[in-house]
């Protein structure tokens, strides 16, 4: 039975934009943490989500953490480099730039690890949140 | 000095926890609730139970290996 908590696909406000534009919010949401919120200009939305997601990321750089590279010899491999790819072009800037290599030496290297891919998996739940606010079915 | 140069953040356990616990707090208020009352009740919700889960992580690990 549907409560008042549960979340529903119908629209609950005005759709903001149509379906296709949502579909590029989601893509550009993906590539810059917030953009989507910032381009729906949902300022506050955005800016939580830019500074989480980042703040996050470069926690996670700086602990020393691994980004994973495209290996299809072990699934958590994949997995891992699945959330590391959710960020965007953090991700690929910090590739690019030569960063996320890791220190195996440092027991708090697994955890940066984990600090990216999770910033990864925030950033993509995010971005399916913007669709939601885009099309009206969320405020 | 490029990133693979930068110097290492260290942090204890409990730091790591804290700072994750309040990243994944905000985005889960700002995502799975719509007003703002709902959304901060919600993001200290989880804030909570994050350290609340930790610290009985904790001591179950404790007490299954004490020395």
């Amino acid at each position: 039975m549907a409560t008042s908590e549960t979340p529903t696909a119908t629209p609950v406000a005005e759709p903001l934009t149509t379906e296709n534009r949502a579909n590029w919010l989601v893509v550009g949401s993906w590539l810059v943490p917030g953009l989507g919120f910032f381009l729906l200009r949902k300022w506050v939305r955005g800016g939580l989500v830019l500074a989480c997601v980042a703040g996050m990321f470069f926690v996670g750089l700086a602990l020393q953490g691994s980004l994973f590279g495209f290996n299809t010899a072990n699934l958590l491999d994949i997995l891992g480099w699945v959330g590391d790819l959710c960020s965007g072009l953090l991700y690929f800037g910090t590739r690019i730039a030569g960063g996320g290599l890791g220190d195996k030496f440092l027991a708090m290297g697994d955890y940066g690890s984990a600090f990216m891919i999770s910033a990864g998996l925030l950033n993509i739940l995010a971005a399916a949140d913007v669709r939601d606010v885009a099309l009206g079915r969320k405020r | 000095m490029t990133l693979a140069a930068a110097a290492a953040l260290v942090l204890s356990h409990f730091t790591a926890v804290i700072l994750f616990s309040l990243f994944a707090s905000v985005v889960f208020a700002i995502t799975l609730r719509e007003e703002l009352r709902e959304q901060i009740r919600y993001g200290v919700m989880c804030f909570v139970y994050f350290l609340a889960g930790t610290f009985l992580a904790g001591w179950v690990l404790y007490l299954l290996n004490p020395h």
